[in-house]
C-alpha cells in the first residue's frame, strides 16, 4: 500500500477533526494516532514493527547518552549511530541487490527519519537538545507522517513546538495548507507526471535516439524533479501546516543560483545542512582530520592545507549524499562525486576566474554573466543528475554522452518530430503552459519574499478565487491521472 | 476586540468565502462535466426518449456498443411496425442494463426487452462501464442506485469530468461540428457503422455448449425478476463478432446455461445456424470485427423482427406507435445510411 491509498488519505481526513476536538494539551495525539495508522497502512508488517524497533532503540540510546557518565554515554552514542547506519545501509543498499529485501522491505521514508533520529541523538549528544523523556512524543517526532513520505529531514528542536503545542484551530491556517498541496499536486500531476513521459523514453530508448534527443531529456529530466520533488514537499508542508507544524523548507528557488555549491544550498536544503553538521563539520573536527592537517601544515602553508583538508571533508560528504541517494554507482557517481569534484575544481580555480573576469572586463553583477551563471550551474546539475536518472547503470549514462556528443543523425532525430517523444501536440502545449505558469510563481515569490499565498489571500477575494479556481481546473484537465495514465510514484519517495 | 474573538469572526468572514468558493468550483465542474460530454453527445443521448409519447414503445434493446450498433428501431419500426427504443454505451455493464429498463419502463410499458449480453462481460463496479450511460438519465431514482453502486468513485458519475479529463486533447474544429446524425432521437439510440471487415471468415461458436461454467451476474438476476414482474417477454441476443476475445466460448456457454435455467431464448449470432438464419457474412461486421456496420444491423434486426412477430400472439401485443416514426423520418434514415457509407468508401 502507498502513502497515497484511499485508507492513509481518510486517516489524514480523520485526523483533522480529531486534533481540534482533542483539549489542547493532547492535540498531538491525534498526530501519533495518525502517524501510526500511516504507518501499519503504508508498510508491510515487518517493515512496521523495524520502524518500532529502530525509533525505540534511538530513544532509549538518547536517554542512556543523557543520563550516563561519559564512557557510558560514549557508548550509548556509537551503539545508537551504529544501529542507525547499519540498518539504514543494509535496507536501502542491500535491499536494492535483494538480500535483505527478500526479508524485510524497507519502510517508506526510512532515510527521512533515520536521519532525523541520527541528527538528534547527535544533538543530545552534544548538548544541544536535551533527550525526550516521553516515548511517545519521542514517536511523534520520528515518524510524523508527512515527513515520511519525502522528507524533509526535520530536527527535534526546530519542530518540538510545532508537534507538541496545541494550536487553535485557524481556517486562514488550514486554507493556506490546503492551497499549498493544490500547488503541489499541480507540479506533481501536471507538469512532473507529464514530462516523465518523455523523460522516460529518452532515458530508457536512448540507444535508438539521435544525440539532440537525448540531450533533450537530459535538459529537462532536471525540470521533473525540480516539479516533482518540490511537488511533493509542497504537499507535505501544505499537511504539516493544516495542524499548525511548520516544516522548514527543502528548495528556495535552485534554478537561480549562480554556482553549484550555491545551488545545494537551495536544493534539498534539510539533507544538506544534516550532512554540512553532522558530517562535514564533525569530519573537519575529527582528530584524524587534525592530524592530517598538522602534517600538511608542515610542507605547505597553513591556509593551503587547511583548503586540502577541507577539500577531502568535502568530497567524503558528497559521495555520502551519493550514497544517500541510491547507493548505487550511478547516482554516487552522478549525484556524489561528480558535484563534489565540481564544486572543489570551483573553488580551486576560482583565483584564476576571477583573473580572466578581470581582464576580459566582465562586470560581476551584470544581467548578462548573472544569466550566463545561471545557465551554466544548470546545465552542471543537469549532467551530474543524468547520470543519477540513467537507472541501468553508470556505463550507460556515459554511452547516453558519448551518442550526445558524436551521433547526431539518425534515429527519430531525422523524423524531426518531438511526438515521437511521447506527447503529441496538444499535451506539449499543456506542458508549456504549465511550467510557464511554475516559472511565473516562482519569480513572483522571489518578488514578494514568499509571500505569495498571503499575497494572493490579500487581494480581493474574487482575485483569489480566480488564481486557485484556475489551478484546480488545470489539475483536474491537465493532471496525468486516472484510466490510459501512468502516474509515477514521487521520484524522492524511493529514498 | 479580544484576539480571540477576532479569530472567531475571522474564521466565520472566511468560511463564508469558502462556501461561495466551493459553490463556485462545483459549478464549474458541472460545466466542465457537460462538456466533457459535448463530443460524445451523438453516440449516447437518448434524452429525446423521454419525448416520445407516454406507451407507445414496444421494445427495448439494451446492451453495450455491441447493441447500440446492431439493433435499427426505425429498421425494426419498417419492418414489422415495432416501435422499440436503444439503450447502449460503450462498455455498458449489465447494471446499467438492468437500470434502464427500468427507467424505460416508467415512461414506456414496453412488452419485449432484448438484451444485447455482451454487456455481462462488463463489470458492473467500474464507473467507466456507467458513466456514458448515465449521461441522459433522468436524475431519479435509477440514476442514484447507479451512483450508490459505485460508492465513493461515484465522483466519477456525478462529475464525469475527472474521467473524461483528457478530452481536450481531441478538441479540433470537427468537435465544433454538427454531429453527422444530429439529433440522433430519429435513430432511437441506433448508431450507424460504414465500415466493412477485412477477413473473409467468421469465428463461429459451436452451438452445443457444456453447463460447467457460471455467471455471478446480480443485475442480470434482477433484470429478468423485473421482466418477470412487469410481464416482459426478456431476450437474450449476442451479435455477431469476429474474435475470440469479444465473445470467448466460455461466455457463450455460460450465457446458454444461465438462459436455460431461467426459461429465457438466447440468440447467439455466433452460431453457423444462426448466421445462416439471418445470413450474416464478414462483410457484415466493421472494420473492427467485433461491431456490425449498417448491414449486418439491418440484418440483425430483421430477423430478431421476424423472431418477434412470430411470438407475439403468445405473449405481448403491439401498440399503435404510428404517430411516433413517420414515412419522411424512415427515408430521412435511409438518406443518412446512404452517407455514412459513402463517407466509410
Amino acid at each position: 500500500m502507498s502513502f497515497f491509498s484511499i485508507p492513509v488519505m481518510a486517516l489524514i481526513c480523520i485526523s483533522v477533526p480529531l486534533y481540534f476536538l482533542l483539549p489542547r494539551d493532547y492535540r498531538w495525539c491525534s498526530l501519533l494516532f495518525c502517524s501510526i495508522g500511516v504507518i501499519i497502512a503504508a508498510n508491510p508488517i515487518n517493515s512496521a514493527i523495524f520502524v518500532c524497533v529502530s525509533v525505540a532503540v534511538v530513544y532509549i540510546s538518547a536517554v542512556l547518552v543523557e543520563k550516563g557518565g561519559k564512557i557510558q554515554s560514549n557508548l550509548f552514542f556509537a551503539l545508537g549511530v551504529v544501529f542507525c547506519l547499519t540498518s539504514v545501509g543494509l535496507l536501502k543498499t542491500f535491499a536494492w541487490t535483494g538480500i535483505v529485501g527478500n526479508y524485510i522491505i524497507a519502510p517508506i521514508g526510512v532515510s527521512y527519519y533515520m536521519f532525523s533520529v541520527l541528527g538528534y541523538l547527535i544533538d543530545v549528544k552534544r548538548g544541544i537538545c536535551a533527550a525526550e523523556k516521553n516515548p511517545f512524543k519521542f514517536f511523534l517526532f520520528a515518524t510524523f507522517f508527512p515527513c515520511l513520505l519525502s522528507g524533509p529531514i526535520i530536527r527535534y528542536s526546530n519542530v518540538k513546538a510545532g508537534l507538541f503545542e496545541g494550536h487553535s484551530f485557524d481556517l486562514r491556517r488550514i486554507v493556506f495548507g490546503a492551497e499549498r498541496m493544490i500547488w503541489g499536486l499541480f507540479k506533481k500531476l501536471v507538469i512532473s507526471d507529464r514530462m516523465a513521459v518523455i523523460v522516460n523514453n529518452v532515458f530508457v530508448d536512448y540507444s535508438r535516439l539521435s544525440g539532440a534527443y537525448i540531450l533533450f531529456g537530459i535538459l529537462l529530466f532536471p525540470i521533473q524533479l525540480y516539479a516533482d520533488f518540490s511537488g511533493c514537499i509542497d504537499i507535505i508542508m501544505g499537511i504539516a501546516e493544516i495542524f499548525g507544524v511548520i516544516l522548514p523548507e527543502n528548495f528556495e528557488l535552485p534554478f537561480l543560483s549562480r554556482s553549484v555549491a550555491e545551488f545545494w544550498r537551495k536544493w534539498h536544503i534539510t539533507m544538506g545542512q544534516w550532512l554540512r553538521d553532522y558530517v562535514f563539520y564533525t569530519l573537519l573536527r575529527s582528530s584524524l582530520f587534525k592530524a592530517i592537517n598538522k602534517n600538511l601544515s608542515k610542507k605547505m602553508d597553513r591556509k593551503r592545507s587547511m583548503k586540502i583538508v577541507t577539500w577531502i571533508a568535502l568530497f567524503i560528504t558528497w559521495v555520502c549524499i551519493g550514497t544517500w541517494h541510491g547507493g548505487v554507482a550511478s547516482s554516487i557517481f552522478g549525484v556524489g562525486i561528480f558535484f563534489g569534484v565540481v564544486i572543489i575544481l570551483g573553488e580551486a580555480f576560482d583565483p584564476v576566474m576571477s583573473t580572466i573576469k578581470e581582464k576580459l572586463g566582465i562586470k560581476q553583477e551584470s544581467i548578462g554573466f548573472r544569466l550566463f551563471q545561471y545557465i551554466r550551474t544548470f546545465l552542471l546539475f543537469a549532467i551530474g543528475n543524468s547520470f543519477f536518472r540513467q537507472q541501468a547503470g553508470l556505463k550507460e549514462g556515459f554511452d547516453m554522452w558519448i551518442k550526445v556528443l558524436i551521433n547526431n543523425g539518425s534515429g527519430w532525430y531525422g523524423q524531426g518530430s518531438f511526438i515521437a517523444l511521447g506527447l503529441d501536440t496538444p499535451e506539449w502545449i499543456a506542458l508549456m503552459v504549465s511550467v510557464f505558469v511554475m516559472v511565473i510563481a516562482g519569480l513572483q515569490r522571489v518578488k514578494l519574499d514568499h509571500n505569495l499565498r498571503v499575497a494572493i489571500s490579500d487581494r480581493n477575494p474574487v482575485i483569489s478565487y480566480v488564481v486557485w479556481l484556475c489551478l484546480i481546473v488545470m489539475i483536474i484537465l491537465f493532471g496525468w491521472y486516472g484510466e490510459g495514465y501512468s502516474t509515477q510514484t514521487f521520484i524522492y519517495q524511493q529514498f | 476586540m479580544l484576539a480571540s474573538e477576532k479569530t472567531k469572526i475571522d474564521n466565520i468572514r472566511l468560511l463564508g468565502r469558502l462556501a461561495i468558493f466551493f459553490a463556485l468550483l462545483t459549478l464549474v465542474l458541472f460545466l466542465l462535466s457537460g462538456l466533457a460530454f459535448i463530443s460524445m453527445r451523438g453516440m449516447y443521448y437518448f434524452e429525446p426518449f423521454y419525448d416520445i409519447e407516454d406507451d407507445t414503445v414496444d421494445v427495448v434493446f439494451v446492451g453495450s456498443s455491441n447493441a447500440y450498433c446492431a439493433f435499427s428501431p426505425i429498421r425494426l419500426y419498417e419492418k414489422t411496425g415495432l416501435s422499440a427504443q436503444v439503450f447502449g454505451s460503450s462498455n455498458q455493464s449489465c447494471a446499467a442494463d438492468y437500470l434502464w429498463a427500468k427507467e424505460a419502463y416508467e415512461a414506456q410499458k414496453y412488452r419485449v426487452l432484448v438484451v444485447e449480453v455482451g454487456s455481462f462481460m462488463n463489470p458492473y463496479g467500474e464507473p467507466k462501464r456507467n458513466i456514458e450511460a448515465l449521461n441522459s438519465m433522468k436524475k431519479g431514482k435509477n440514476y442514484f442506485e447507479l451512483l450508490r453502486i459505485h460508492g465513493v468513485r461515484g465522483v466519477h458519475v456525478i462529475f464525469p469530468v475527472f474521467y473524461f479529463h483528457d478530452l481536450w486533447r481531441n478538441i479540433n474544429n470537427a468537435s465544433f461540428a454538427k454531429q453527422p446524425n444530429g439529433e440522433l432521437d430519429t435513430f432511437r439510440g441506433y448508431y450507424p457503422i460504414g465500415s466493412h471487415y477485412k477477413e473473409e471468415k467468421i469465428r463461429i461458436i459451436d452451438s452445443e455448449y457444456e453447463l460447467n461454467n457460471q455467471l455471478n451476474l446480480e443485475y442480470i438476476d434482477k433484470l429478468l425478476d423485473f421482466c418477470e414482474e412487469k410481464d416482459i417477454l426478456p431476450i437474450f441476443v449476442k451479435t455477431t463478432t469476429a474474435t475470440d476475445d469479444a465473445w470467448p466460448k466460455w461466455w457463450h456457454d455460460a450465457v446458454a446455461s444461465f438462459a436455460e435455467t431461467r426459461g429465457v431464448t438466447y440468440i447467439d449470432f455466433n452460431t453457423q445456424e444462426n448466421l445462416d438464419a439471418a445470413g450474416i457474412l464478414p462483410i457484415d461486421l466493421a472494420t473492427d470485427g467485433v461491431h456490425l456496420n449498417i448491414s449486418g444491423a439491418h440484418k440483425t434486426t430483421d430477423y430478431i423482427g421476424q423472431y418477434l412477430i412470430g411470438h407475439m400472439e403468445r405473449s405481448f401485443t403491439l401498440y399503435d406507435s404510428e404517430d411516433d416514426i413517420s414515412e419522411e423520418k424512415i427515408r430521412e434514415y435511409y438518406a443518412f445510411m446512404d452517407k455514412v457509407w459513402e463517407d466509410n468508401k
